[in-house]
């Protein structure tokens, strides 16, 4: 089987396990398994595979550890992990992601799934990393976004992603344009941007990788 | 007597009229109450107004959960309204603190309601705390805001499903327009209708 399939076969059995703790206890959150669901959809894959394929031309020698930020379930991680073996910390301040990412990503010993406010805890470790990847700007406030850029190494690569997605309730940190978006961040030196269509049609994803 | 009536406003859905238009209807019953919006636009308010907290950045409804934290810059009763609220009467027999208080949504009581959809048959448009009293409410918000996000199409499945401990006001200080309860209430809502002023 190739990751996908390993993915898939794991995110529904991790489904299974809710259904089935549902059945006897009432405080199973049933709503675990749709969110699940929609981590690894269509549109989810389809902006992850976008990002490797323009990402992989710089995960060179020199990065020896990456951070990805609101790292969800791992998905992001795991897609990376079939390029590198350097150490992967996937971040979410979600509790729950920690448990369900531990089987999504099972087999992959360099990712770390850790509980914590991502920017909290970039913020502890600012010089740490040489890739940091966030795939959910939207969900970030600005003056995080703002921060991680100014406190990170100079020579750190960013691969950033947002969208134009404006009437999701949490989406708090949308964009007009890729642009806009790449203007946003301040960076010293763009590398790549880059906007794509999501398959649902209801928004555009951008992207730009820079230091 | 409140110590403090508060307005949320926030994008663009309601006009600065809307706050304006309240604070008067309101101030006929509750003259020594201090009138204050909470919003991401001050202009043309008439009334004292509390920027939105810079972070976290919230949109739409979310943001009233903000009015619980400890850092929202009031003491003392505090009395909420939505902006879609229509103010006929005195409303005062009806308004009480005790703990968290907000509606009974009388017009949802024999509905079905799926337990993975989350709807509840309580309304959040009339909200009375104390302030500072409330804070495990946003500290709650705070602890995972996307995931309840995500999950909940407002706060009041929110404040129902995350087992927040309320009251509720007696029925008859509401009629909702959409659904009405045929008695006379001192308060019309719209529950979101457009609504001319």
């Amino acid at each position: 089987m190739n990751y996908k399939e390993v993915l898939y076969e794991n995110a529904l059995q991790a489904i299974d396990e809710i259904y089935k703790r549902s059945q006897y206890d009432p405080d199973e959150d049933l709503y675990r398994s749709f969110d699940i669901i929609n981590s690894v959809n269509k549109n989810q894959i389809a902006s992850k595979e976008w990002l490797i394929e323009n990402l992989v031309p710089f995960l060179h020698d020199d990065i020896k550890k990456v951070c990805v930020m609101g790292g969800w379930y791992g998905l992001s991680a795991l897609m990376l992990a079939q390029h590198t073996n350097v150490p992967i910390d996937s971040v979410d301040y979600d509790p729950e992601t920690k448990r369900i990412g531990k089987l999504l990503t099972r087999g992959y010993d360099n990712i770390q799934l850790i509980t914590e406010d991502a920017a909290d805890w970039f913020f502890h470790k600012p010089k740490r990393y040489q890739l940091i990847v966030n795939t959910s700007c939207e969900h970030i406030d600005q003056i995080d976004l703002d921060l991680m850029v100014a406190m990170k190494r100079e020579d750190t690569i960013i691969c950033f992603q947002s969208n134009n997605y404006h009437s999701i309730q949490s989406h708090i940190n949308t964009h007009n344009s890729l642009d806009e978006f790449v203007d946003s961040l301040k960076l010293t030196e763009v590398l790549f941007k880059e906007e794509m269509k999501a398959p649902s049609g209801q928004y555009d994803r951008y992207m730009v990788i820079g230091k | 007597m409140p110590d403090n009536i508060i307005f949320v406003k926030h994008g663009d859905k309601y006009d600065p009229e809307h706050v304006n238009r309240l604070r008067d209807q309101l101030r006929e019953y509750y003259p020594y109450a201090q009138y204050f919006c909470y919003t991401d636009n001050p202009l043309n308010v008439e009334i004292e107004c509390i920027p939105c907290f810079e972070k976290p950045a919230l949109k739409f409804w979310w943001n009233k959960l903000a009015m619980f934290s400890k850092d929202f810059p009031l003491e003392g009763k505090c009395l909420y309204f939505d902006l879609d609220m229509d103010i006929k009467e005195d409303p005062s027999s009806f308004i009480k603190w005790n703990g968290l208080t907000i509606l009974n949504a009388y017009w949802k009581k024999d509905m079905y309601m799926a337990p993975h959809a989350y709807d509840v048959s309580i309304n959040s448009s009339i909200i009375t705390w104390v302030a500072g009293e409330q804070d495990h409410i946003w500290e709650k918000f705070m602890s995972n805001r996307d995931y309840y996000m995500r999950k909940y199409a407002g706060i009041d499945r929110f404040l129902v499903h995350e087992k927040i401990k309320f009251n509720t006001f007696e029925n008859g200080l509401v009629n909702s327009i959409a659904n009405p309860i045929n008695i006379p209430t001192p308060i019309d809502m719209y529950n979101g209708i457009s609504y001319e002023l």
